[in-house]
């Protein structure tokens, strides 16, 4: 009877230990490939960004005539399924030192965001656009 | 010689016997050693399949600082501003053109990297902060490094 009790105990012991092993091997191994997936779309959302900041340079009446791209098939292909936002803004100091905002620029639909990429560039007019790009795939 | 060794390991476990030790105590302390293997083996594969870590997004907030930095110089207004030690206006500025959730530190140093001055917004942490590259500027003939330090 005894030896039934033990025998009982390891197993239930032996059981656990494997259902806590699963578990957490389970879980590392979606941890990995969600920061895998994290990855690849910082790097889209980035090569998104700087394809925008190289098609518009730092000339002012292009980032002004500019409308955002909101799919990610226009910059790079495969797109994998990404969805993007993105939102600009155009900065100036005007008089008395006080910031201004010249433009606010966005596109996309509102995203569970993945990734994103925040950048910045400094126009002729010396004003600054920050352009942020938010991936989800 | 394999034979021999499987007749000793068959001695030693019928030496065993459940009076002088229980053949359950025996499984428990089997039960234990596989546990042991098995934490072995989670351990190791965790360290396998995660990957090589990738360089933090953001240590494009950096960058972000360095171009604000700039932003700032080109229109005169560091400088004015340092000279004025005007931070309140100054922070005004660069929390404006921050993105919501980013906290932000600026601070002078003398060329000796002493801190001169410093201000930081309520929602500023050292955690995870990356600083733009240092910049210099001239207060009165005299040198002072900036540094502008974004965190989210």
């Amino acid at each position: 009877m005894d030896q039934a009790l033990e025998a009982t105990a390891a197993f239930a012991i032996f059981i656990m230990a494997l259902t806590v092993a699963q578990y957490s091997f389970v879980a590392s191994c979606a941890s990995a490939i969600n920061q895998i997936d994290e990855s690849s779309a910082e790097c889209i959302a980035d090569v998104v960004a700087s394809a925008i900041i190289q098609m518009n340079g730092n000339s002012s009446e292009k980032w002004w005539s500019w409308s955002p791209q909101t799919e990610v098939g226009e910059f790079l292909e495969p797109a994998f399924g990404a969805r993007m936002t993105i939102k600009a803004a155009c900065y100036r100091i005007g008089e008395g030192n006080t910031l201004e905002t010249s433009w606010v620029k966005g596109g996309g639909a509102p995203v569970a965001t993945h990734a994103r990429c925040l950048k910045a560039i400094i126009l002729d007019d010396r004003s600054l656009v920050r352009i942020e790009v938010y991936v989800y795939r | 010689m394999l034979h021999k060794w499987m007749r000793r390991r068959a001695d030693l476990y019928l030496a065993r016997s459940p009076r002088r030790m229980g053949a359950g105590v025996a499984l428990i302390f089997d039960c234990i050693l596989a546990c042991a293997i098995l934490a072995v083996g989670l351990a190791l594969s965790t360290i396998l399949i995660n990957p090589v870590q990738q360089p933090s997004h953001n240590q494009a907030l950096g960058e972000y600082a360095t171009e604000i930095l700039s932003f700032l110089d080109e229109n005169g207004m560091l400088q004015d501003l340092a000279q004025k030690k005007d931070l309140q206006s100054l922070g005004n500025i660069i929390e404006g053109v921050l993105p919501s959730g980013v906290g932000f530190c600026i601070c002078a140093y003398s060329p000796d990297w002493v801190l001169v001055w410093s201000f930081c917004s309520p929602g500023f942490g050292w955690r995870d902060a990356f600083a733009s590259q240092p910049y210099l500027v001239s207060i009165n003939g005299s040198p002072l490094i900036i540094s502008l330090v974004l965190s989210e």
